[in-house]
This record gives structure tokens, C-alpha cells and sequence, in this order.
């Protein structure tokens, strides 16, 4: 057992590196974390389908989310029950049921167990078949369209989970009437540990002016200057966002098309979400522990573990279903072209992110400790905004976001 | 085709991958024509039924969809020195084979396909392995040898799941 407070100090502003580059650490996140937390799964418009199928993972857990039709998603391990086979091997399709290609033992949409070959005159009639569907995940919630699920049976409502967050989540989930995922994700690897991208988006706009200076001055844009205020919100879940208080400041360029219509969509999204959060609200987020989105860009990803060392991004871009096809087409284009594999803004993150990692391969500097001071001190209440709030240059929510990591982290030992 | 324009075609892909690998990246913003599309669709690993639905349709999930500015855009942050993913600069080798090359509809233009193979190193130990084909549209500005632009460019990598830090390079 480790004592994860001897490593993590959240109200002193101090993190070991070791807990970015520990096997056993990581082991035990898996459980902790991501055993307790809810997840992030699929949106629906990724499914419109009854039979629609996408695989994906929670922590490292493969999955299988399916839409059973009237609405109801259902998430299950992406593993036979007989051999451990994976049961699903396509990244997304239609199907009516799942056959395991090891030796045909056939699942339906949700994940019931229907047919066995050689149930008969191999299992002697005695196979009950009724207990041995897919590890079902328990419990799932769908948020303005984007469905999470957890493992947790006995845990918080996913309401409950978000706290304070639901609000700041709207200003992305709710800014549209029905919004649509535009197309599949991209996916790429970076050799970094889960928490260094998803302690990033909660609480470090600092980065931006020294790690983005160069995409910033290729768009010849003044994204902010010294004068420009903002606020960070954090929470007790671990949950947190940057925003800047004046109007508008994309770091990107979306072209004419979606200026105008962003002009005129701005009074009714000013109606939907109030004219603080619609106007001001637009920043980065992480929801603990994993889903990290930017409102504004319009990009929202998992960051899925894979070892200690190691992610899969998974990244999508969220538009307003009901904008012309030309808005979508250049909010897509801008996104993948500021925040994917490819992105001028992502490529300097990844390199960030894996350096720090190649770093933790030595010695001394998995041994460091790692200063979280920023702001220490300086967070209160705000009367336009819910929860703790400080400056938007603050690593307040990063302290949030390790004390909810150490509380998990140590709840899972006691039991 | 002829084995002069299949040689000329050819000259001009061995031509481009070299200038990419010595980093002459404005250099290579001449190579391409002002229309541009330069497009990398994102794979899906897909049932025999959907096959026909491997690679996402225009308009859906990408790695690159970009115009002509948004190329000169990448060139433009490379060019600041501060491009950190590219800073030390990543070493590359472009292999270029397997050229096709036939007659496209337009009079001048020529549908060109190709086999790539980026290797890229960074630091000491870093590697990246990006193979692919690629479908260009290529035209031709001027009757001189190999005088021609990159009309269109169409990325179809190998890899579903990308497997490295970034793409801070030009397929």
C-alpha cells in the first residue's frame, strides 16, 4: 500500500512525479479512479441507430456501447465470457448481435448471452446462459446527449458527480438546441502518463502564450494580452475550467462563414444559457478524470489511459446540428486543424507531454516533486459564477484535481 | 500514358519529398496549386459489410483538411522557430513509390497515385513510421519539363489509431 499523501499534497501545492510513472500506482488508479468515476462513453448522435455500435474503453477497459433503440444505450466489456476473446473487433458499424469469432458464442444488442454452439451435445444442456452476458457497465446517464457510464453501482447520480461542473458543461453540451458530432474521432497515441493532458485542461491556460506562441503568431492574431481578465472554476470532484471575461477570444480562425453565423446564433444562445455564461464561459474544461472539451473550438476528447506511460486520444468536434452545412464544414475543418494529432495548437501539448514523460524514465526526475503553487490562497466565491473561483491564471483546479485523485486514491485502499 | 510524362510526374514526387525532408517548406508552398485540398480522412477498422465505409466520407473525421492558407499557415509557425513539436527539427525521409500515373478528366491534369513511406526521428530515441498512399491530382502550369502543381491531395494513412505524438509533418 502506498501512502499516496506522502506523494500528493494538494494543499501545500505539491505532486510526486512518481504518481505520473508508477506501475503499481497506475494499477491502482484503474480500480480507484476509474472503477468509482463516470466516464465518458459516446454521444448520441455517434449511434443515431438501433444496433449502432462504437468500441471504446473505460480507463483501459475495451467496450462496447450500443444503441438499443427508443433512446436506451447499453455499455458492456468488450470481452467473451467463455475465453476472454474480444467479442467486438470493428470500430463502429451496425450490427444485430455480437458473434465471438473464437467459438461463436453469440451476444444480442445488450449483451444478454443467446446462443452457444454445441450447447447441447458439448455443455450437456447445463450451461445457464441467463449468467453469462458481458460484464454489463451498471449504470449509465445521458447529459444533453452525451452518454457516460460507470462501474461504480453505489456512487453519486452523474448530476451529483458534476456538482458545480454541470453548469460550466452546459455552456458546451447546452449552447444548441441539438448538437451533432462531426464524424468519427481521431485517435492517436502519446507517450505520456493519463493525468499530465487531463490536469492540463482543468486548470493550465498558463502554458498557451509560451507553448502555442508559434500557432499564434502564424495566425497573426492577438489571442490575449496582459489586460485580459479570467476566471478558473474548480471543484471538489475534480472537475475544472479556464475562461477569459472579455468578449469572444477565439485562439482560432473559423473564416467568414461561421463569423456571420456565430454573429446572429449569439442572441440565442445568450437566451439558452444567459449572456455570462454565453459569452464568457468558453474555455478549457476537464471533467474529472479523463473527458476534457474547448468550448469555442468546439473539440471534446477522452484521454484514455493505456499504462502508465502511455494515452489514446480520442477526439471529437461538436457542432450545432441545426447550422448550414458550410458553417459545420469550417468549424470541423478549424477544429482538426487547431486540436488533433495534426492541430498547430495539439502538436506542441503532445510534445509537452511526452517529454515530460521521457523525463520521468530517470531516476532523479521521478523522484521530484512537482509545484502546484500557483494561486495557492486566492480562490473565494464569485456572485455571477457556482463554485470555488479564482484567477484564470491560478492552479487551483489542479489542486482540486489531485485532492479528488488522493481521496479516491485512498478511499480505495481502506476498502 | 506516356513514359515521358510518367517520368516527368515521377521526377516531380522525388522532387517534393526532398525538399520536405531539407525542410524547405515555403519552397514546397510553390509546388502547390492555389486550390488546393489537402486531405488525410480518418480509417476505421470496419465489419466486411462496411467495408466500403473505411475511410470517413468529405466532410467528416480528418487528420488534415486543409486549403492552400491553412498549409501556408503550418509553414508559417514552422517558420518562427518557437514551433516546439518541430523544435529540434524532426529528421525525415519521404519514400515515394508505386507511382501510377494516368490522364485525368481535365486536358493537362494527371491522376497520380503513390505509396509513401515518412519515417521521422526526434531527440535520440524518438520514431515515428507513417506509411500510406496517397491520390494527388496533379496539373500542369506550363508546357516546361516538369512544371506542374499539386491540384489535390488525398492522405489515406495505413493506421487507424495514429501512432505517434503528433502529425507536425507534411505527408
Amino acid at each position: 500500500m502506498s501512502n499516496y499523501r506522502e506523494l500528493v499534497d494538494p494543499d501545500q501545492g505539491r505532486v510526486s512525479a512518481l504518481i505520473y510513472a508508477d506501475d503499481a500506482i497506475y494499477d491502482a488508479e484503474m480500480r480507484n479512479i476509474f472503477g468509482k468515476s463516470w466516464l465518458f462513453l459516446a454521444h448520441e448522435s455517434m449511434l443515431p441507430k438501433r444496433g449502432d455500435y462504437l468500441t471504446t474503453s473505460m480507463g483501459d477497459d475495451p467496450v462496447v456501447v450500443v444503441n438499443q433503440g427508443g433512446g436506451e444505450y447499453v455499455a458492456f466489456l468488450n470481452q467473451c465470457r467463455h475465453r476472454g476473446m474480444r467479442l467486438c473487433r470493428a470500430d463502429e458499424g451496425n450490427a444485430r448481435a455480437f458473434t465471438c469469432s473464437y467459438h461463436g458464442w453469440v451476444y444480442d444488442l445488450s449483451g444478454k448471452l443467446i446462443q452457444v454452439p454445441h450447447e447441447e451435445d458439448g455443455y450437456l444442456g447445463a450451461l445457464d446462459k441467463s449468467k453469462l452476458g458481458a460484464q454489463r457497465v451498471p449504470r449509465l446517464a445521458n447529459h444533453r446527449g452525451f452518454v457516460f457510464g460507470t462501474w461504480d453501482e453505489d456512487g453519486p447520480s452523474f448530476d451529483e458527480y458534476l456538482g458545480d461542473m454541470a453548469w460550466y458543461f452546459d455552456s458546451f453540451a447546452d449552447r444548441w438546441a441539438r448538437t451533432e458530432v462531426l464524424g468519427a474521432p481521431n485517435r492517436w497515441i502519446i507517450e505520456c502518463n493519463w493525468k499530465l493532458p487531463s490536469e492540463q485542461f482543468a486548470t493550465d491556460v498558463y502554458h498557451a502564450e509560451t507553448s502555442h506562441v508559434s500557432a499564434l503568431i502564424a495566425q497573426g492574431k492577438q489571442w490575449v494580452d496582459a489586460e485580459s481578465r479570467g476566471l478558473q472554476f474548480s471543484s471538489p470532484g475534480g472537475h475544472g475550467t479556464g475562461f477569459y471575461l472579455d468578449d469572444a477570444p477565439d485562439m482560432t480562425n473559423y473564416g467568414e462563414a461561421v463569423d456571420q453565423y456565430r454573429a446572429e446564433a449569439r442572441q440565442k444562445e445568450i437566451d439558452r444559457l444567459g449572456e455570462t455564461r454565453a459569452l464568457h464561459v468558453r474555455g478549457h474544461n476537464t471533467i474529472f478524470p479523463n473527458f476534457s472539451f474547448l468550448v469555442g473550438t468546439d473539440t471534446f476528447r477522452v484521454w484514455q489511459p493505456r499504462g502508465p506511460h502511455s494515452i489514446e486520444v480520442m477526439a471529437w468536434t461538436l457542432a450545432d446540428a441545426d447550422a448550414p452545412a458550410q458553417v459545420k464544414d469550417a468549424v470541423r475543418r478549424n477544429a482538426i486543424r487547431s486540436f488533433s494529432a495534426g492541430g498547430i495548437f495539439e502538436a506542441e501539448d503532445g510534445e509537452n507531454w511526452a517529454e515530460i514523460q521521457q523525463v520521468l524514465q530517470s531516476g532523479r526526475g521521478r523522484h521530484a516533486s512537482f509545484n502546484f503553487t500557483m494561486g495557492l490562497g486566492g480562490a473565494g466565491k464569485h456572485p455571477d459564477f457556482p463554485g470555488v473561483i479564482s484567477n484564470i491564471y491560478s492552479e487551483e483546479a489542479g489542486r482540486a484535481f489531485y485532492r479528488r485523485w488522493l481521496q479516491l486514491m485512498e478511499d480505495g485502499e481502506q476498502s | 500514358m506516356s513514359l515521358e510524362v510518367h517520368f516527368e510526374v515521377s521526377q516531380f514526387l522525388t522532387r517534393e519529398a526532398r525538399i520536405l525532408d531539407e525542410r524547405q517548406f515555403e519552397e514546397w508552398l510553390t509546388l502547390l496549386a492555389e486550390d488546393i485540398r489537402y486531405v488525410a480522412p480518418v480509417r476505421l477498422a470496419r465489419m466486411p459489410r462496411e467495408e466500403s465505409k473505411e475511410f470517413e466520407p468529405d466532410g467528416a473525421g480528418a487528420h488534415f483538411d486543409d486549403s492552400k492558407e491553412d498549409l501556408a499557415e503550418r509553414v508559417r509557425k514552422l517558420a518562427t522557430g518557437r514551433a516546439w513539436s518541430e523544435v529540434p527539427a524532426s529528421r525525415t525521409r519521404h519514400l515515394v513509390t508505386n507511382v501510377e500515373v494516368e490522364e485525368a478528366e481535365a486536358p493537362g491534369t494527371y491522376a497520380v497515385r503513390s505509396n509513401f513511406l515518412l519515417y521521422r526521428t526526434r531527440g535520440t530515441t524518438y520514431e515515428d513510421t507513417f506509411v500510406g498512399t496517397r491520390h494527388d491530382v496533379i496539373r500542369r502550369r506550363s508546357a516546361d519539363f516538369g512544371d506542374l502543381e499539386i491540384a489535390a491531395r488525398r492522405i489515406l494513412l495505413d493506421q487507424t489509431v495514429v501512432l505517434g505524438n503528433n502529425l507536425s509533418v507534411f505527408l
